[in-house]
């Protein structure tokens, strides 16, 4: 099916959630028959948690970036609330719907002071200057970010810039939001604010998360547990189930949770 | 190469931001052959710490020497001593750039003007210490590469100028299971070849399994010097430092706190299931012991 048809067609009945259908995915210029993501379906739907694994190089990043069109489907579609990311029209909306922050908080980070970080996205979406304020306000607040409000970004340690990148995201208000493992330089007690974070986005504004990661115990208290492996999507499930799987999970170069590997001595 | 840090002070300043003193007084010693974690919260000042080991930053105030050269005096040359003292970032394969894995890794002893077939040697030995093998991983474009890999050849482009002390900042964050227990490997291996580590982790599990000795920071300030046993029983500091135990050692606890009589001191999952094994043998009753296979994540 032509993707503008489609785009047209679902909008009414997609709302509320990032349809994934038999997405392939091939890097532009790149030789041979391989495809970096192959046939992957998937939905996400608001108010639900998502976690992702994968081991380095399975597709994980490739498949994220789909996600608000920063890669666009090689085949099959993408549908964010209905609209397509093969629309050059839709994509716009779509940005603004789906929220990304991204590994390595150094790729995403533009601004000369956090303060104007946070508020760098808000002035893209138009929002008048007095609301703005308030929001970067709330967002320093909410981020542990106020002392730093001045200081440049790259003054910041790596757990504090990923709670930038995630701060600046979080106060664009999206309906779903991408996490690429957005926890890798972060302490415990970032890791606890992180999680209260997550749940009461999931709660009160009903956003959409994935969560991809590398540390498994993270994914513990997800709806449901995905796993990458060379561009499709081998284990759907609550995550205590997949965790059953610890062989076929070591094989990918994923561990399971030291509890789950070690509660797996207990009868 | 002894590495000597004195009453460290670093405090951040520019005409344009609020001045902001990330190292207050920080003062050990590491003698040549140790492996050492840098612990902490964010902000706590590691990554400013460890680049003042190769005279990246010079103390504000206090003195920092590496075989017994301050790094501050003018005369010492800092060119040597960033040959001795390897720095690897976060996420250093953001720093790969030339158009192969063999050049990038070869970049550091050309600009050494070593002979080209020594350069060769030693480009081809450390791709295969790194394990990605010199004929499949060579040629190829770094940015082709996975992540897993991507770090292995950045790590290779500093492993190949064979520094005493090796110093990394998070060197397993975003990797996989499979890639961290590479880059763990890596660094037993170069430490068991008779040179110092020195590494910044989050991941205190990584800290116990590889580290014999923790430097733990809070807000600037050296809280904790020792070994690592002895660290994860002091509760005070690891409360002080907002860090957690590592999830082994917390498993262990939980099972004794039901009445189980295993050690707490076991660091690696294989280590603690043959713990756990031990005392089955003893009392196969404990094998009914009520499991709970979620531990929060926040406590």
């Amino acid at each position: 099916m032509p993707p503008n048809e489609s785009s047209s067609i679902s909008k009414h009945w997609c709302d509320g959630v990032i349809e994934v259908r038999n997405l392939r995915y091939r890097y532009p210029g790149s030789e041979g028959p391989d495809f970096a993501l192959r046939d992957v379906s998937f939905s996400l739907e608001a108010g639900e948690w998502l976690g992702l694994m994968g081991a380095n190089g399975s597709g994980k990043t490739t498949f994220v970036r789909c996600l608000n069109g920063l890669n666009r489907p090689s085949f099959g579609q993408v549908l964010v609330d209905g609209l397509s990311t093969d629309d050059p029209h839709a994509l716009y909306e779509i940005r603004k719907r789906v929220g990304m922050v991204f590994q390595n908080p150094d790729n995403q980070i533009v601004a000369t002071s956090v303060e104007r970080e946070i508020a760098f996205g808000l002035e893209n979406l138009g929002i008048p200057v007095r609301s703005m304020r308030k929001q970067v306000a709330a967002a320093l607040k909410r981020f542990s970010l106020e002392p730093y409000a001045q200081i440049s970004p790259n003054r910041l340690s790596g757990g504090e810039r990923q709670r930038l990148a995630l701060a600046s995201v979080w106060t664009m208000e999206p309906r779903y939001l991408i996490l690429d493992e957005p926890t890798s330089l972060l302490d415990p007690a970032g890791k606890r604010d992180f999680f209260q974070l997550i749940r009461r986005m999931l709660k009160t504004r009903k956003v959409g998360i994935l969560l991809v990661t590398q540390y498994p115990e993270e994914t513990l208290d997800c709806d449901r547990l995905l796993v990458m492996d060379r561009g499709c999507i081998r284990f759907n499930s609550d995550p205590v189930s997949v965790f059953r799987h610890r062989s076929p999970l070591r094989r990918l170069g994923l561990s399971v949770p030291v509890e789950a590997e070690l509660g797996a001595l207990f009868a | 190469m002894n590495i000597q840090v004195e009453e460290l002070f670093y405090t951040y300043r520019s005409p344009f931001f609020p001045e902001h003193r990330a190292l207050a007084g920080v003062s050990f010693e590491i003698e040549h052959g140790e492996m050492v974690a840098v612990v902490g919260a964010s902000g706590s000042g590691k990554t400013t710490l460890i680049q003042h080991l190769n005279g990246l930053y010079r103390p504000t105030s206090g003195c920092v020497s590496v075989g017994g050269r301050n790094l501050s005096d003018p005369k010492t040359d800092l060119e040597m001593i960033r040959t001795k003292v390897g720095l690897v970032f976060q996420f250093p394969e953001a720093q790969l750039f030339e158009e192969t894995v063999e050049k990038d890794v070869a970049f550091g002893l050309k600009i050494r003007k070593l002979p080209e077939h020594t350069i060769r040697r030693r480009v081809r030995k450390v791709l295969n210490r790194v394990g990605l093998d010199p004929e499949t991983f060579g040629r190829c474009v770094p940015f082709h590469l996975s992540g897993g890999e991507k770090r292995r050849a950045a790590l290779a482009g500093i492993l190949v100028m064979e520094p005493e002390v090796l110093v990394l900042d998070e060197p397993t964050a975003g990797l996989d299971w499979a890639g961290t227990c590479q880059v763990e490997a890596i660094l037993k291996t170069y430490h068991r070849s008779g040179r110092t580590v020195v590494f910044v982790s989050h991941d205190m599990d990584l800290v116990a399994r590889l580290a014999d000795r923790v430097l733990v920071l809070s807000g600037g300030r050296l809280v904790f010097d020792g070994r690592q046993a002895v660290l994860f029983r002091r509760t005070d500091v690891l409360k002080q430092a907002g860090l957690n135990l590592p999830r082994v050692v917390r498993f262990m606890r939980i099972l004794r706190r039901k009445g189980m009589p295993v050690r707490t001191d076991v660091y690696t999952v294989q280590e603690a299931r043959r713990e756990i094994q031990r005392v089955f043998r003893l009392n196969p009753d404990y094998r009914r012991l009520a499991i709970n296979n979620k531990i929060n994540i926040e406590n």
